[in-house]
């Protein structure tokens, strides 16, 4: 199954070239367009997070980002070498709170869990890779 | 991602474009702040042109519905695409900052 693959650099403005690469690769496989957003929002977020802790500690050089399809699955694939961080860890925010009580922390990955039908973390070495999968159902929309 | 605001009787709107994501939100953060420390109490932000939030745009929107709530006045927001809307189902922001079809519907709601 072929594979699409980019390179992004610490930098928050290579979220744009990380949306014209899913683009790219949604067209490629016929996908409808909200289908497209979820996936591009899952890997923003998760980039964002790469980024904003990486660049913090300085360590972050690159981020890889692959997407395939395999059957009804899509696979991403995100691996970064910063520090170690496990998205799959983070606490879910209390989504019923009022508007002077909510917090805005772990957002980012409430969506990514909401957006795709799985997450896992592995540390390898010294890399983070993270591992996403989405059905690429028809949308209902 | 691009902003135009102009003012319906009192009532400041931003019409916003393109991409609302973790480097044009602090742009759009600017442009909210400046309004609201310049007096702006009414805000409406229309998204019809909006192609793209991330969370990073959902906490500016946080951070201005709580400063306009403080100066006693408050930020709706209108016309949003489907799958923009879902954004804001799933992170629970339907229930704290009004979401509406049309800019009319927006501007009853902030007063």
């Amino acid at each position: 199954m072929a594979e699409r693959h980019i390179i992004l650099s610490g930098d928050l403005t290579q979220l744009e070239k990380l949306s014209r690469f899913v683009d790219s690769f949604g067209r490629e496989h016929d996908l409808p367009t909200p289908l497209i957003f979820e996936l591009n929002l899952a890997l923003d977020e998760l980039v964002t997070n790469i980024i904003t802790h990486g660049s913090r500690s300085g360590d972050l050089s690159c981020i890889s980002v692959s997407l395939c399809r395999t059957g009804e699955d899509l696979l991403a694939v995100v691996e970064d070498d910063g520090q170690a961080f496990d998205p799959c860890q983070a606490e879910a925010p209390d989504l019923l709170c009022s508007l002077d009580e909510r917090c805005i922390g772990g957002l980012g990955i409430h969506l990514v869990r909401n957006l795709t039908d799985a997450m896992c973390y592995e540390r390898i070495g010294d890399r983070n890779r993270i591992t996403l999968v989405k059905k690429a159902k028809p949308s209902c929309g | 991602m691009d902003m135009e605001d102009r003012k319906e009787n009192g009532r400041l709107v931003i019409r916003v474009s393109g991409r609302l994501d973790s480097a044009t939100a602090p742009r759009f953060e600017e442009r909210l702040m400046a309004a609201i420390s310049g007096g702006e109490k009414r805000i409406a932000v229309n998204f019809e042109s909006l192609e793209y939030i991330s969370s990073a745009g959902l906490r500016v929107l946080l951070k201005a519905a709580r400063e306009l709530k403080t100066a006693g006045g408050g930020l709706a927001l209108c016309c949003m695409r489907d799958y923009i809307r879902e954004v804001f189902d799933l992170s629970g922001f339907v229930a704290i900052i009004p979401v509406v079809a049309t800019e009319g519907e927006a501007l009853n709601k902030i007063g």
